[in-house]
């Protein structure tokens, strides 16, 4: 053969093998849509409360590319949001079968192992041990206002914070901002917080106003909530509110920027809502929001929670874990600045060179590194809880 | 010597018979990689009816048309979006009666939501509400819209102006001379019907609310005082005359000027668009002034409704448009129409939204507390009773080219008309084809409403037309039967030319520019009935009057005479 020939026919060749190989590589890419992976898929599912949705987003799209691997298995998350009621709800009447629940704060663990155990007579969440329910990220109650108002505010109660007694006495003012010595146009004093019904934060909000009514840190009762003193109190605080309550808390913070001091002077959102939305307000309306911290206070700790159900596998539970731990990890504990969280991991400091962190800018908003004070309330019983709800209920018309 | 030579022919021969199932191969791979979508999906497209309000159209109508163009899929259907523009409480009322069962419902204000509930459960006895988790869209404050050199005459911008102070001005017999202009006339003031559209409900509930010295917790008794009562009757003696929806008034404040009204209210987008233009050049700017009392947010929500015509698919279909239409990109362009858009990422700083448009973006400081659908009906009702009573005459073309489905549809029309009328309304009918001949003339509806009605199913169409002669005799009575009391009009249905008319154009424009000139004058309805109505004529005789002409067609014409009863 001549040797012209012979390169000619091994050009062919290749050229040939090259469109099969490559035919059958865009098949099986097609038929895979990832390059081919021999690993099978350890799936898990997290159910999360809405308020760590854009940090929980980031932080799994993170973790399913890093391809963490289990026994064999390549670990993959999917996540639902859910707010931590109906979320409750829904694995108690056994409507959802999630791997791990990360409710909003410990307030439901509790709730949930409570409904749990009248049924199945053991807790779903464990509290201690390789399992328990471990705080992601944390996030006090703060008061938000609009930073002109805020002046006024506290020009007029001289030597007092802007706190439930305070805004209560000023949405009572029967001329308003005027009464403040504010400004005339500015109407009434306009309180916001969200739907102590349907939303966590507006139960935690009324739970605090209640505590600080009755100047106490613990043991709430049924009959301290009859109490027609207080009662005709509360009324007038809610009394105030025009916005109507929001779902959630992100609705309410988004409506009090969108709406601005028209609608809402002072509301109670969680301090990462806040921290988050700063830049938002910053040159919106003639004023800047101001943050301000309660007397006290409940952590919104939103713990991670792997449930001991017999839904999911041995290995899809120690998944969770591993997924947890990433959670835990300094990147994604330093990416939950970003959204307004403080991390759960003591090891990440507040405080750090992210431009990004609000923390570092917004200090002169008000925005505190350390909370000044804080004295935690103990969670009232669910009874107590129900009876705040029915009276919130009845104040609606 | 002895080895064979291999012939190159043959080598080329294998080699292409190895080439040619590859090639095949490939071809058939690439037939297979860009076939059509898998199977499931349905040629037929999964259609989202949406009714939406009028006031947000121009952000509204190109986003549907983007949506679509996108071709998404739910469910293996492509998703098709049908929207229709319809004032929000004309949507309210077609929903309640079952004429339109829309997937979303997005009215202009969520004031609606809960009116249309509580109707919902009165009608129906479901326990469950229909409209849920209303959703902002878009938002823009209630505003008053005043000429800017009449504003500085009440001292703005260094002054606060509120519902009180204006309508104090409407009631002023001085008119303009309180404020060193008696030049300026009366001081006129519009706001739309507020059964039909949302700025005129707030602006309803903003008098209430001023009426009862209050700026939250209005109630049903707040209304029934006699002093409110007394208060809101005379506010609504100074509307020139009501109407179905905000554009009108736009287009008129554009055409008209002052001569048409000192200010109007209206939604803040729309001040900013007519200063941009939007409805043609204004003789002066407007602006906005956010009353000081407070005003109410048009939060245009989105809401699925819970009906039993919705299905999954639908609903999942009508989240997707949703998200769409809260995308950055949808959001960004509600600030090109004067908007304010509900993601507030997006800053307002240098948007159209600003003092050269006549909008102050730091306004409005306070808000008026949105009313209970209870109170929010007894408005209404209170309206009902107190608003400025009509003097209309109907003049009714029944010509021979009339005949047949035409009349029928007109007939349907008129008594829909008069339904929306009260008793103590003044009603005159006026009907002509090659004569013109009084059906009845202007005097209180209640006592001849059945006897009119009947009057009307009985009307037949035949002979020529003399629309000129009967245009004048109409402004005639109307003049002479003129109420300053009421609104006085005179609302023409004509199908075609004037074919025996012994006046002529020229004499019979004439003598509306005098009526109109006068003291007492009188507006025309103009309604261009079929193709061969004389469009310009009539929208002649409209514009020279203060009227306005819309185009009907048997299809549409129950639902026109709906429209111009919301006139009055």
């Amino acid at each position: 053969m001549r040797k012209r020939n012979l390169i000619l026919f091994v050009l062919l060749i290749v050229l040939a093998v090259g469109i099969l190989a490559g035919t059958l590589f865009g098949v099986l890419k097609r038929r895979q849509g990832t390059p081919f992976n021999p690993l099978p898929e350890l799936k898990i599912e997290v159910v999360y409360a809405t308020e760590e949705g854009a940090w929980l987003r980031a932080a799994v799209e993170r973790f399913n590319q890093e391809k963490h691997v289990l026994n064999g298995q390549r670990v993959v998350v999917e996540i639902t949001p859910m707010d931590s009621g109906e979320a409750l709800t829904q694995i108690k009447d056994g409507r959802i079968h999630p791997t791990a629940w990360s409710p909003a704060s410990m307030l439901w663990v509790n709730a949930l192992n409570d409904v749990w155990r009248a049924e199945h007579a053991t807790d779903l969440v464990m509290r201690v041990g390789q399992y328990q329910a471990t705080p992601l990220v944390l996030s006090p109650m703060v008061f938000v206002m609009w930073k002109d108002r805020a002046d006024v505010f506290t020009s007029f109660f001289p030597g007092r914070e802007v706190d439930w007694d305070t805004i209560q006495e000023a949405v009572a003012a029967a001329e308003g901002w005027k009464t403040l010595r504010g400004d005339p146009n500015w109407g009434h004093v306009k309180f916001g917080q969200t739907d102590p019904i349907l939303s966590n934060s507006g139960l935690v909000a009324a739970t605090l106003a209640t505590y600080d009514y009755l100047d106490k840190t613990r043991g709430l009762t049924t009959a301290d909530i009859m109490d027609s003193d207080y009662r005709k109190w509360m009324s007038s605080l809610w009394g105030s509110v025009v916005g109507g309550y929001d779902r959630t808390s992100a609705d309410l913070m988004n409506h009090m920027i969108l709406y601005g001091p028209s609608t809402y002077d002072v509301i109670m959102v969680y301090e990462n809502l806040a921290a988050s939305q700063l830049k938002n307000a910053r040159g919106r309306w003639a004023s800047d929001l101001y943050i301000s911290y309660p007397r006290l206070n409940l952590w919104n700790d939103h713990p991670f929670c792997v449930l001991l159900a017999d839904w999911s596998s041995a290995d899809q539970k120690d998944a969770a874990l591993q997924f947890q731990r990433f959670l835990l990890g300094e990147e994604s504990q330093q990416q939950a600045l970003h959204y307004g969280f403080r991390p759960a991991n003591v090891d990440v400091p507040v405080i750090n060179d992210d431009p990004e962190n609000p923390f570092n800018q917004y200090q002169d908003l008000g925005l505190q590194v350390k909370i000044p004070r804080i004295n935690l309330v103990e969670v009232p019983s669910a009874e107590v809880i129900l009876e705040l709800q029915v009276f919130f209920n009845q104040q609606q018309r | 010597m002895g080895q064979r030579r291999t012939s190159p022919g043959l080598i080329l021969g294998i080699a292409l018979i190895l080439l040619l199932p590859c090639c095949a191969a490939g071809v058939l791979a690439w037939v297979f990689l860009h076939r059509p979508a898998p199977s499931g999906t349905s040629s037929t497209a999964l259609e989202v009816e949406v009714t939406y309000s009028p006031e947000k159209e121009a952000w509204f109508a190109p986003l549907v048309q983007e949506f679509n163009q996108q071709k998404l899929k739910v469910g293996g259907q492509r998703v098709e979006v049908v929207a229709e523009a319809l004032d929000s409480g004309e949507a309210l009322e077609a929903i309640l009666d079952g004429s339109r069962t829309p997937t979303v419902w997005s009215p202009a204000s969520t004031l609606w939501v809960p009116l249309l509930n509580q109707r919902w459960e009165e009608r129906t006895g479901a326990a469950e509400p229909l409209a849920i988790y209303p959703q902002p869209l878009v938002v823009s404050p209630l505003v008053i819209a005043m000429w800017e050199d009449y504003a500085r005459a009440m001292g703005y911008p260094g002054r606060n102006i509120g519902w009180q102070e204006i309508i104090s001005a409407t009631l002023d017999p001085q008119g303009w001379g309180a404020y060193g202009h008696p030049e300026w006339g009366a001081f006129t003031l519009g706001h739309t019907n507020p059964y039909f559209s949302n700025s005129g409900l707030l602006s309803v509930a903003a008098e209430g609310y001023a009426g009862a010295g209050k700026v939250r917790d209005l109630t049903p008794a707040d209304l029934g005082r006699p002093a409110t009562r007394v208060y809101l009757q005379e506010i609504e003696q100074s509307i020139i005359h009501y109407g179905e929806s905000s554009e009108y008034f736009a287009q008129q404040m554009a055409a008209r000027g002052p001569a048409y009204a000192s200010a109007v209210v209206l939604e803040e987008h729309t001040v900013v668009q007519l200063n941009g233009g939007y409805y043609g050049k204004l003789p002066q700017r407007l602006v906005a002034i956010y009353p000081k009392e407070g005003t109410f947010w048009s939060d245009h929500p989105y809401v699925i409704l819970r009906g039993d015509w919705v299905t999954a698919e639908q609903n999942a279909a009508a989240l997707a448009f949703r998200d769409f239409l809260l995308s950055r990109p949808a959001q960004e362009k509600a600030l090109a129409a004067g908007i304010r858009p509900a993601d507030t990422s997006i800053a307002l700083t240098d948007s159209l939204i600003g003092p050269a448009r006549g909008a102050d973006p730091f306004q409005p400081q306070t808000v008026l507390e949105i009313p209970s659908a209870e109170t929010t009906a007894a408005l209404l009702e209170t309206w009902q009773d107190v608003r400025k009573r009509v003097n209309v005459l109907l003049v009714v073309d029944i010509s021979g080219s009339m005949e047949g489905e035409k009349l029928a549809a007109v007939q349907d029309g008129l008594k829909l008309f008069l339904s929306n009328l009260g008793d103590d309304d003044q009603v005159g009918i006026l009907v002509f084809n090659d004569q013109t001949v009084p059906l009845t003339e202007l005097s209180p509806l209640g006592p001849k409403r059945q006897w009119v009605e009947e009057e009307i199913d009985g009307l037949q169409a035949g002979y020529k037309t003399v629309l000129h002669d009967v245009t004048i005799e109409a402004v005639d009575e109307a003049t002479a039967a003129y109420d300053p009391q009421r609104i006085n009009a005179v609302v023409l249905m004509t199908d075609g030319l004037d074919t025996a008319s012994q006046q002529g154009e020229r004499d019979m424009l004439r003598r509306l520019e005098r009526a109109a000139a006068s003291e007492e004058s009188v507006r025309i309805f103009t309604i261009a009935y079929g193709k061969d109505a004389d469009k310009d004529l009539l929208d002649q005789i409209a514009k020279t009057t203060g009227g306005r002409m819309v185009e009907g067609t048997p299809e549409n014409i129950r639902r026109i005479y709906v429209i111009l009863s919301s006139y009055f």
